[in-house]
């Protein structure tokens, strides 16, 4: 429903074409004889959330879609890409840290680029190094450590914040994972429109995922619960949940509430109130942890809706991830999640617990997940929003700027080819030896 | 015949003694206020006015609600006074203020969807300006807005060495930011990111202080001479609270009307009790210094000023009583207070010491016309970048104000009625560590010997403002005896 009422000029959706096919993608860069080089910081991670997990996944489809033109590194170091990809089937980045460290994983140093070398750097996150590449790009997930520094640590805000410039600064083009992000990076830093695209993020489960669940027991008449999902860290607004319950417990008599995901920092302001302590000894409110991959799978598949309360987003893939197994979700309307959730999701207002009252009891009386045009958004979303698409968005804008490097490369010969040729050919007659050396010339003569 | 003489021969005193009364109070008030601001700019009317300030919105239970509903911790100094002062400066022209605690909320178009509700059903096609206030490094936007900045900021004390983070200066402000506000044109320009200027324009007069006028207008100004009927359950009814360093206690600090802070403590009561026997130790009611501090300055001297004040036998040998006013405060600063009350505890070498430093709050405007009465003086930090904007409000409740540390590089107007001036005479090398990145300041500050002097002067002032009934009485009675 368009605002009627409130002139607010909308983000300036620049239409942009629809990304190459992979396989297009693949077959001009690989004529050009470009080298896709990825940094592999943030994969260092035991446990991959969040931008580790944007990382990892980008990372794979990259290899996929170009083994022999994709090179993984860190810092000055090129990585072992066998070490990566298993790295990529173990969903954790523990391995691949020690091997690296104790050098099993290293493959030498970076091979000296020079100017007119083929080569292009995708930094998934904060660059560790930067002007490497002629072509250097980077994704920004969010600005949350500028703008909401209260929900962070110190240490990270200052990781963040201390080379932000410089990595947009030597970005040929930067990406933000949301048109939200891509307009905070413009109304934050001023960065002019042409050197900013969206890349949003994507959702996929191991194939495998589906049919493990399938033949799993199944409950009956199990009782409905609601999932919460997200590190616990006071972005995330986890403490909106622990009120709802408190100020309404006969929720708690209705349905469950389960919050999974791990303890992050700034616990204390997460922490949960008293009053709660006997619905998590009757297992009303059950707090797991972090869960495995299939785990989240299904308790997304299982639950009457997710709740998402986060007060900051760069993108918001809890709810791509709930839409995708066609579980509804209940979102706070702040930043870029209403990017991800369309007009699939129910939205509340973060700072008011009363709505997202209004919103869990809406959903509880009349839930769409059974409801047919519901599933098909829910599968039009997945399809919208993959890795596949993602890599897309990135090798397209990536292609551009390989075409016109290689268009300026042979513009400049032909530049210099054209213009340099008439001085290489003295106005004045030549000197008789030389004269006779030159081919043309003892033609002439 | 004889009581008719008498009556005269008073009268005469009376001519006498009042004309110096008034001339120590012009010296150190304001001329006559001017009218309430009639003009705000332009592009204000007709749109949708919406203010934030660095919270980190708790305790808000709505995305956007009226500026009037807001709970101020305190509204004395600081951001929070600058949002007290711009709502009644707009309600004075019928504009409304709302509020939004989280500016970056809003980004997709329907997430705008809360501010539609105070649009008047009859209009449509209503912008939004979103005027931002507060210290420059903790500027937000609010996308889709147009952007106004309101800095109460003037020169900031630069750190040795190179920051990092890019809005670390203080003088940076985001590049969406399409003007700056000024209180005063003695304030510092901002400039946006990348170096680019940024539109500036000073508010009209007395934009800085239309919530105190207001208060001051519905509540007459308490006169030093009915000091003593300040009490304080008066003071809390009204929302001024307070307690000692000794009796501090951080959850009820947290808290945002601290009544049982108040309550709790005997030596905030015990103080109002003495200052009540006035004339004892020669000393008039209410011996109270307003001390500012802003938490929202990295560098400010004042915790150092106040541990060594705590540690000075100057302060335990004088009658007066300092009274902290922080303000600013932030996620970030929200553990000075705390850190600062646990240090002065550990370090103290005379536990008594501490009930004679007192940590006050303003909340309520209804407490602002009382502080004429309970303050001889205010201190004000000379290097705190809202200097000015705290010297108007001291300035507007008739609080003879001292600059303590000015740095002489640091511009001043005469705009300003100012009590007096200490120069510094040392300085401090303070080690910051906050979001911005660790980094020192080198800031100017005052030694034992000077601070001593200060409190000389703060007591003399104390003399010249309050002439406590029993002097007068006497400065009668030896009249009427000589004639």
């Amino acid at each position: 429903m368009p605002l009627k009422r409130l002139a607010i000029p909308t983000a300036s959706e620049s239409e942009e074409a629809e990304p190459l096919p992979l396989h297009v993608l693949k077959r001009r860069i690989c004529k050009l004889g470009w080298t896709l080089y990825y940094d592999v910081s943030p994969l260092f991670e035991e446990h991959w959330t969040g931008i580790p997990l944007v990382a990892a996944r980008l990372g794979e489809v990259l290899f996929d879609a170009f083994p022999e033109n994709t090179r993984f590194f860190y810092e000055n170091h090129l990585v072992s890409s066998e070490a990566v990809v298993d790295a990529f089937a173990r969903n954790s980045g523990l391995f691949l840290q020690r091997d690296f460290f104790k050098g099993d994983a290293r493959e030498g140093p970076m091979p000296l680029l020079q100017a007119g070398s083929r080569a292009a750097g995708i930094f998934p996150s904060v660059k560790r190094v930067r002007r490497i590449f002629p072509i250097e790009c980077s994704l920004v997930h969010d600005l949350s450590t500028l703008i909401t520094p209260q929900f962070h640590v110190f240490d990270t805000i200052r990781y963040h914040m201390e080379t932000i410039c410089e990595d947009l600064a030597s970005n040929t083009v930067t990406f933000g994972v949301s048109r939200a992000t891509v307009e905070d990076l413009k109304a934050y830093f001023g960065i002019e429109e042409y050197r900013l695209r969206v890349a949003y993020n994507g959702v996929s489960w191991p194939w495998w995922f589906p049919i493990q669940l399938a033949n799993e027991p199944r409950e009956e008449n199990a009782e409905p619960y609601f999932l919460v999902l997200g590190t616990r860290e006071p972005r995330k607004n986890i403490a909106c949940i622990f009120d709802l319950l408190n100020l309404f417990p006969d929720l708690l008599e209705d349905c469950r509430f389960v919050i999974a995901g791990r303890i992050g920092w700034l616990a204390e302001q997460q922490a949960i109130p008293a009053a709660l302590e006997a619905a998590i000894a009757q297992k009303r409110l059950i707090l797991p942890g972090f869960v495995s991959e299939f785990e989240k799978y299904r308790l997304l598949c299982g639950a009457t809706a997710t709740i998402y309360p986060s007060f900051f987003e760069g993108f918001g893939l809890p709810i791509l991830e709930s839409l995708s197994v066609g579980t509804p979700c209940i979102a706070s309307f702040s930043s870029a999640i209403p990017e991800a959730g369309g007009e699939l999701c129910t939205y509340f207002d973060p700072f008011s617990v009363e709505s997202l009252y209004r919103a869990v009891r809406k959903l509880l009386a009349c839930s769409p997940k059974h409801n047919r045009e519901f599933r098909a958004g829910c599968r039009a979303v997945a399809k919208r929003f993959t890795w596949q698409n993602t890599a897309r968005q990135i090798l397209s804008v990536l292609l551009a700027e390989m075409e016109q490097s290689a268009g300026l490369a042979a513009g400049r010969i032909a530049f210099i080819e054209s213009h340099a040729k008439p001085e290489l050919v003295p106005p004045w007659p030549a000197p008789r030896g030389r004269r006779r050396a030159n081919g043309a010339g003892l033609r002439s003569e | 015949m004889s009581c008719s003489r008498n009556i005269k021969t008073v009268g005469k005193i009376r001519q006498i003694v009042r004309p110096k009364f008034e001339t120590q109070r012009q010296k150190t008030t304001l001329a006559p206020a001017p009218a309430m601001p009639e003009v705000v700019p332009a592009f204000w009317r007709d749109v949708l006015l919406a203010a934030s300030i660095p919270t980190n919105g708790a305790g808000c239970e709505s995305a956007v609600k009226p500026a009037a509903q807001y709970s101020y911790r305190q509204r004395l100094f600081g951001f929070e006074a600058q949002l007290s002062a711009l709502s009644a400066m707009l309600s004075g022209i019928g504009q409304r203020l709302l509020f939004v605690p989280a500016p970056e909320l809003f980004a997709a178009p329907s997430s705008y969807r809360p501010f539609e509700r105070f649009i008047a059903p009859e209009r449509s096609n209503v912008g939004l300006v979103h005027l931002r206030l507060g210290m420059a490094r903790h500027a937000r936007l609010l996308k889709g807005a147009r952007n106004v900045m309101l800095s109460a900021e003037a020169e900031i004390l630069p750190p040795l060495g190179p920051q990092s983070h890019p809005f670390a200066s203080g003088q940076v402000v985001p590049s969406g930011f399409a003007e700056q506000f000024v209180y005063y044109p003695e304030q510092m320009p901002l400039r946006r990111f990348g170096n680019r200027e940024c539109a500036r324009a000073v508010l009209p007069a007395g934009a800085a202080m239309t919530d105190v006028r207001e208060a001051l207008a519905r509540h007459p100004a308490m006169e030093p001479a009915e000091a003593a009927e300040i009490t304080p359950k008066l003071c809390a009814a009204r929302g001024l609270f307070g307690c000692s360093f000794a009796e501090f206690d951080a959850e009820e600090w947290r808290g945002t009307e601290p009544a049982r802070m108040t309550a709790h403590s005997a030596d905030w009561r015990r103080a109002f009790a003495l200052a009540r026997e006035s004339g004892a130790g020669g000393m008039p009611a209410h011996p109270f210094i307003l001390l500012a501090w802003n938490l929202g300055n990295p560098a400010s001297m004042l915790p150092a000023l106040v541990l060594r004040l705590c540690r000075s036998e100057h302060l335990r040998n004088s009658p007066l009583r300092v009274v902290l006013f922080p303000f600013n405060e932030t996620w970030e600063t929200a553990q000075a207070v705390p850190q600062l009350v646990e240090q002065v505890r550990n370090e103290t070498l005379r536990p008594q010491i501490l009930r004679s430093i007192f940590l006050a709050r303003l909340s309520r405007p209804e407490a602002l016309p009382l502080l004429p009465a309970l303050f001889a003086c205010g201190w004000i930090e000379g290097a705190d970048p809202e200097r000015f904007f705290t010297l108007a409000r001291l300035n507007a409740l008739r609080i003879p104000a001292m600059m303590l540390a000015s740095p002489e590089e640091f511009r001043f107007s005469s705009t300003f009625a100012l009590h007096q001036t200490i120069p510094p005479d040392e300085e401090l090398r303070l080690r910051v560590s906050d979001q911005f990145g660790e980094r020192i300041h080198l800031v100017p500050s005052l030694s034992h010997r000077a601070l001593a002097d200060v409190l000389l002067r703060s007591e003399e002032m104390l003399r010249q403002r309050f002439i406590p009934a029993r002097q007068m009485h006497h400065a009668e009675m030896f009249a009427i005896h000589a004639a």
